[in-house]
Parts: C-alpha cells; structure tokens; sequence
C-alpha cells in the first residue's frame, strides 16, 4: 500500500508526456478552428442577411410608391419631355403633371415633369436591383402596369434571385392630361 | 477524459449553431416566399379592379393564371379565385395563392377584397 501511494505521487509529480502536451493541443486546435469558422460564418451570413433586408425594403418601397401615383393617375403615357415608355420607363399623368419613373444602373428614378423644370428624386438607391414596368395594353388605353423588382443574393440566404411583382390598376382611369 | 468532454461540448455547440442558421435560412426563404405571393394575390386583386362589375367572374375555385414573373420563382404555384355575390351590387372575392416550399410542403395566402357595382371598391384586404 505505501509503495503504491508512493507511486501515484511520483506520477502525479511527473506532469504530462510529450505525446499527451501533442495530442492536446492538436484537439484544443481543431476545437478552436472550427469554432472560429463557425464564428466568421454567422458574421458572413448576419451581414447576408442584412443586405438582403435593405434590398427587399428598398424593393418593397418602390412597389409601393409606383402603386400610389399608378392609382392617382389618371392614364399611362407613351412619352412626355425626354422620355418615352418602355420596359425601363413608365410614365403617369399625375395631378400636377406628367410623372416618369426611370430605371438606371444607379436605383430607380422619379421625375415630375413640371412647366420649365423637372423635379428629380433617386429611389431605391440600392445597387444591383433592376426594376421594369410592364404596361398590359397600349399605353394610351391600357388600366394597369405589372411592376418586378429583381436582384441576386448570395446562396446561402435561401433565395439567389428574389423576385417581386405587383400589379396596380388605374383608379380614375376617365381623366386625361 | 476532460479533453474529451470540452470537445464534445464544443462540438455540441457547433453542432447547435449550424442547425440555427440552416433555420434562419429556410426561414428568411419562406418569408420572402411569402410575401411575393402576397403580392401576387394582391396583384389578381387589382387585376379584377379592371374589370367592369358584371365581367368579375362568380364561382369558386376558379383557377387563375399566374402570370407574373415573381410566380415562376414559386414551386408549383397556382392560384384560384372565388367570387360570391353577398348583396346585390356587391361581390365579395377571394384569391388564394398555393405553392410548395422546397420540400414539397404545401403554403397558401388568402386575400379577400370585395367589389360593388358603383364602382367603390372596399379595400378591406386580409391576409
């Protein structure tokens, strides 16, 4: 029995072997690797997600900012100044005047067209979004426009290529600039 | 022994952590995925806002043709439209939007709206 303690003393007091200090930092390395990995993934995946966020609200806004001036406007129009419909170009007779809405590389612009001066507004100013109005007739008689925001994300959120529509009908229709 | 138990505590939490973001992922995916069929149901809303009063269709389960580019991004999405007359110059209309999630389970939204032949359209939209 006293030689037994003896022993166990004598091996507590030796510490650990070369082959243990090995083994044990190789297993608290991988440990911490893959915890960092882990750790950059959530980052890359929050910071995603994030963008994908501000894109569909910027989406979203545009949605609803054509909607609201499509049904206080009173018929589509094939061109007025500058502009002249198209897939890229829709164009509303407003109240005050005649209102465009123009996709560009940089967001999607808005242009009240007003006696001697255009008023000028970058919405969705969010890059890599594209925007296209699609007029159902022609556009003197047509009632409502198919609006589709569509961007690409990254895979890993879930949806590569969001993709939203909405269609918005003329509300008085009968007046005409 | 004590490596051993820090490890599998560690590969635990990984493990954990993994499975979160697969489900964020499929809920960020889901969420998006229904709000575009929101936007298509609300779309055959406004579609039947062009319609004069006597052309809205009544009948149920009448199928609709989705043709939005935001529906082809939808697994399997379809669409039908239930129109009932409630009053006499007033019909109520129902769009539901089905499609499938990528493993094949079936979502729905429901919008509602309801026209009058005055041509006052009440937007009490539901989801």
């Amino acid at each position: 029995m006293t030689i037994r303690n003896h022993r166990n003393q004598s091996r507590l007091g030796e510490g650990f072997t070369l082959i243990e200090v090995i083994v044990s930092i190789g297993l608290i390395t991988t440990a911490l690797g893959l915890g960092a990995m882990c750790f950059a993934e959530v980052v890359r995946l929050r910071g995603a997600q994030e963008r994908y966020t501000q894109r569909l609200n910027a989406a979203d806004f545009l949605l609803r900012r054509v909607a609201d001036d499509v049904r206080s406007a009173g018929a589509f129009l094939p061109s007025a100044g500058e502009f002249s419909a198209d897939a890229r170009t829709l164009i509303l007779s407003g109240n005050d005047g005649p209102v465009v809405y123009h996709a560009t590389e940089r967001g999607v612009e808005r242009v009240e067209l007003r006696p001697g001066r255009a008023v000028r507004a970058l919405l969705m100013d969010a890059a890599g979004i594209e925007a296209r109005f699609d007029i159902e007739g022609n556009p003197g008689a047509a009632r409502s426009v198919i609006t589709t925001a569509e961007w690409n994300e990254p895979a890993k959120i879930g949806v590569s290529r969001p993709t939203l529509s909405l269609r918005v009908a003329l509300r008085n229709p009968a007046r005409r600039p | 022994m004590d490596a051993l138990v820090a490890l599998a505590i560690l590969g635990a939490g990984v493990f954990l952590s993994m499975a979160f973001f697969r489900a964020e992922v499929k809920e960020v995916r889901s969420t998006h995925e229904r709000f575009a069929a929101l936007l298509i149901a609300e779309s055959e809303i406004e579609r039947l806002r062009t319609l004069p009063y006597e052309r809205i269709p009544i009948g149920e389960g009448q199928p609709l043709e989705l043709k939005l580019l935001s529906a082809k991004h939808l697994k399997e999405a379809t669409g039908t439209l239930t129109v009932q007359e409630i009053a006499p110059g007033l019909k109520a209309a129902t769009v539901r939007i089905h499609w499938s999630s990528p493993r094949g389970t079936p979502l729905r939204v429901e919008l509602s709206s309801e026209f009058s032949r005055a041509g006052s359209q009440h937007d009490d939209t539901k989801p």
